[in-house]
């Protein structure tokens, strides 16, 4: 130890010449600039904190670019640096007597400019209040400037400075080569945040800042302790380079390992899921996960009988449901064919039945996928079974060739209205609401004319319009095709959730409404005004009630599962759940295994109903198939003998 | 005889340049042996080496029993050094550098110190960047010979020194030589001074002993072909004192 502090005194006297300069040179420009700057409003502003920032970042400076690099040029003498490693076990005690001095500058100098900005502040009647804050639990937190945080980063490195100084000839240049060696390490980490977005989310990297001062001191001291034995910079370099590979290894298999969960998520760990579609006859789903919150959703195809699931591409991979219901605003849907492209562009169908993938072209001018032959039919009728959108005598309407289409009595196909790009429509009842650059429509199916123009929110039954007018947001109003415009009084603060059929619509009232009104289900019918009311259970939560559909998929009629029954999702502010109201029998009921407190971190997602007693839901991020009769629960994904955990 | 120094086969070098190229030598204990060499024949090498400043490529060094790489700290304990140039840190002042030379050799020998800067007048008080050669050479063999090392390694120690001074470092040498059992090896390209000191010469070049011996072996011998023409002639002028134009 004592030959440490003979190394210590030895670095302060080859130092201190020009570590004095700088520091008087620096601390006496920065009071003296700062006294003369002409006081803009930013530095006015909090001058107090501005003035420290620059003091302490002189103060990381002088460790960085002065007391670093010294601590190898110092050794160089007449022409190398051989007086050092000529001398009896030296270079031990020198690395050492260095790292001391490293230390203590590191800790003294920044202080110490830290103590002569505190002081010309005080001598300007400034104050520096703004750069910390407390609370009432007596915590102080301090909210230094980013040229400070950055200051603090560059302290971190100043050890790499020692390091990769050993490394030069004659040490020169250390500060540039330690530039370049971060520069270096970025660029493999930024390649990696380049593929991977938003992989810093989530993942503890801070960490690691912990390493690279150490990481730096074990580089330096072997670099200088080691590698100057017997040789000169080429052989610290080596050895230099060969401990900081070692030393990286660790930070870089954990990136590296984080990085491949991120682009290879194991489905049995997902963190996340989302489930956008599921094949017609329900075996497959198609769903996109990650591991970590964040992180991006990749694709996958996932067997519920098995439990299987494939991973069906990477990042850049897109799935959309847009070839079979090309003009909805949706991302999901229960259908059979996909268009699936990547970032090269290479457009595809994908059929998520069989897993086939069959290349198709793209129009770039109209931005639409081009289907021909067995493949273009098998499309064309799964967007006529599968259409939202009907006019009255539940007939359907379709997408076909920009139009929507509807069967004509002739046999034939008649056009109803051109969809405009670009646009969407969405089902309003028998008709449907046009959604274009700059404006917003609702057109009559059944006769392709335009209701109602730059429509919020209105519904058609039949050739009535309910509607909200501007600044009436309780009331709802009807017009007839000839004009008469009426409020409904019984749709007064009420919900109307969609068509129950032809001329009936389904309407809720709420309980968290005005005044307390007692929450109401009931059937109101435009033709007449006659209104059923149906009971209400009392232990169903009912301040917010919504229609719930498998995938989120509505439609003109309101989607009604096999046994006929259209469902809620009913919810409070203490929990939630789904209820199953049949409109023959005008039973409400709650269907079982689904109340959930409104505190789960997750809710119940309807994905299906493969039978009229059981039901496919995504319960956060499983799917899971409940039996409705007594409310079993089955997993179907992730499954437990499938899972790589314990 | 116990050998102080002993090479077999060295190959040695920077980069791709080998510069001593499968070198075989032994250096006798308490005798003085003069390296002669013409500039770049690989003299200050050979020294590095020997100091564990330098790793060797191939081949087996041992001085003073031990192996200067691994047993880095005993050569160095044992070993003095004198290099052509003052190489210690420029802000040191004499006192600097015998405080700071002190604690790191377990033979130094203060007083020993104190007697050879009084002789040789170094000055004690100015910085070795304000010193002459001369005075600087003269410090540089003061803290060499003031650790007392059984094996001491001049490396031109003479070269660049005005001839008073050059008398004077010699004086110094030779005094340090003068009733110690030590182990002298000079590298050195001035013939005549290797003619005052020397009790065997080996001559180096192109990486190899060519010639080692005493130096009335050394005149005996067949000049051989590789080495400086006429050195023979001016080692026999040196030692008889005639002026020599070679």
């Amino acid at each position: 130890m004592n030959l440490a502090l003979v190394y210590l005194w030895k670095e302060w006297r080859a130092q201190r010449g020009i570590l004095i300069a700088y520091t008087l040179l620096i601390l006496a420009s920065l009071c003296i600039g700062l006294s003369i700057a002409p006081t803009h409003y930013w530095l006015e502003e909090d001058f107090g904190v501005h003035a420290l920032t620059w003091f302490l970042t002189a103060g990381v400076i002088g460790v960085v670019a002065f007391v670093a690099p010294g601590l190898v040029r110092s050794e160089f003498t007449a022409k190398d640096d051989l007086f050092v490693r000529r001398l009896p076990g030296a270079l031990r005690p020198a690395v050492t007597g260095k790292l001391l001095f490293l230390v203590l500058a590191a800790l003294l100098l920044p202080l110490l400019c830290l103590w002569v900005g505190e002081s010309f502040v005080t001598w300007r009647d400034g104050n520096w209040d703004r750069l910390f804050r407390w609370n009432w639990a007596g915590e102080v937190t301090l909210h230094w400037p980013q040229l400070v945080v950055a200051g603090g980063l560059a302290l971190l490195l100043a050890p790499w400075v020692w390091a990769i100084g050993t490394w030069l000839p004659k040490g020169r240049m250390a500060l540039g080569g330690t530039l370049l060696f971060v520069l270096v390490v970025a660029l493999l980490v930024a390649a990696v945040l380049r593929q991977s977005p938003r992989i810093e989310h989530g993942i503890a990297w801070q960490v690691w800042l912990w390493l690279v001062a150490p990481l730096g001191l074990l580089v330096a001291g072997v670099s200088f302790g080691i590698g100057r034995r017997g040789g000169g910079p080429l052989r610290s370099a080596r050895l230099g380079l060969c401990v900081t590979g070692l030393g990286l290894l660790p930070p870089g298999a954990w990136f590296a390992e984080r990085a491949w969960s991120y682009h290879h998520p194991d489905p049995q760990q997902f963190a996340d899921l989302r489930v956008t579609g599921l094949s017609p006859d329900g075996r497959y789903a198609l769903a996109s996960g990650n591991v970590l919150e964040n992180w991006s959703h990749l694709p996958f195809r996932i067997d519920l009988q098995t439990g299987a699931a494939e991973q069906l591409g990477g990042l850049h991979l897109s799935l959309t449901p847009n070839l079979v219901r090309p003009y909805e605003m949706t991302m999901s849907g229960t259908q059979r064919y996909w268009h699936h492209w990547d970032h090269q562009n290479t457009h595809t169908v994908f059929d998520l039945a069989t897993g086939a993938l069959t290349p198709i072209g793209f129009a770039r001018d109209t931005n639409t996928p081009e289907l021909s032959g067995p493949l273009g039919d098998a499309v064309a009728d799964e967007v006529r079974r599968t259409t939202p959108f009907r006019s009255p005598g539940n007939r359907p309407v379709w997408a076909a060739d920009g139009w929507l289409v509807t069967d004509d009595e002739a046999g034939g196909i008649r056009r109803v209205l051109e969809v405009p790009r670009p646009g969407s429509v969405r089902a309003a009842g028998h008709g449907v609401v046009l959604h274009g650059p700059s404006h917003q429509d609702l057109v009559d199916l059944a006769t392709g004319e335009t209701l109602a123009k730059q429509i919020g929110w209105g519904f058609l039954v039949r050739d009535v319009l309910l509607f909200r007018g501007a600044g009436t947001r309780n009331t709802v109003w009807q017009e007839q095709r000839a004009g008469t415009r009426q409020p409904v009084l019984a749709l007064r603060g009420a919900k109307v959730l969609g068509l129950l059929d032809d001329d009936r619509v389904l309407v809720v009232r709420e309980r968290a409404v005005r005044h307390a009104a007692p929450a109401r289900l009931f059937t109101y019918r435009p033709a007449d005004g006659e209104v059923v009311d149906f009971a209400v259970p009392t232990e169903l939560p009912f301040a917010s009630v919504q229609v719930e559909t498998p995938l989120a998929q509505y439609a003109a009629l309101l989607p009604r599962d096999p046994g006929g029954k259209v469902w809620l999702r009913c919810c409070d502010s203490d929990a939630e759940t789904f209820a199953r109201f049949d409109p023959a029998t005008g039973e409400l009921v709650m269907v079982p295994a689904t109340h959930l407190p409104r505190a789960q971190s997750w809710f119940y997602r309807l994905l299906a109903w493969p039978a009229a007693d059981r039901a496919v839901l995504q319960a956060g991020t499983r799917i899971v198939q409940v039996d409705l009769a007594n409310g079993a629960t089955e997993v179907l994904f992730p499954r437990a003998d499938r899972s790589k955990q314990p | 005889m116990n050998q102080a120094v002993s090479i077999r086969g060295l190959v040695a070098g920077f980069g791709r340049r080998r510069v001593l190229d499968g070198l075989d030598f032994e250096l006798a204990s308490g005798q003085v042996t003069v390296l002669l060499g013409q500039n770049g024949a690989g003299k200050s090498t050979l020294l590095r080496v020997l100091l564990g400043l330098l790793r060797p490529r191939a081949g087996v060094v041992q001085v003073l029993g031990a192996d200067p790489l691994r047993e880095h700290r005993t050569v160095l304990q044992r070993a003095g050094y004198v290099p052509d140039v003052p190489d210690c840190y420029p802000w040191m002042t004499a006192l600097d550098l015998f405080r700071f030379l002190a604690p790191q050799y377990a033979s130094w020998n203060a007083t020993s110190c104190r007697e050879l800067c009084d002789r040789l007048q170094v000055p004690l008080r100015t910085k070795v960047k304000s010193l002459s050669r001369g005075q600087g050479m003269k410090l540089m063999l003061v803290a060499a010979l003031a650790a007392e090392p059984e094996l001491l390694l001049l490396d031109e120690p003479f070269a660049g020194l005005d001839p008073l001074v050059k008398e004077e470092v010699l004086g110094g040498v030779l005094e340090a030589l003068r009733g110690a059992e030590r182990t002298v090896l000079c590298a050195t390209h001035e013939l005549d001074v290797a003619a005052r000191i020397a009790d065997r010469v080996a001559v180096l070049e192109r990486g190899r002993i060519v010639q080692h011996g005493t130096l009335a072996e050394v005149l005996g011998q067949p000049e051989p072909v590789q080495i400086p023409h006429g050195l023979h002639r001016v080692l026999a002028a040196s030692v008889s004192g005639a002026e020599v134009l070679v």
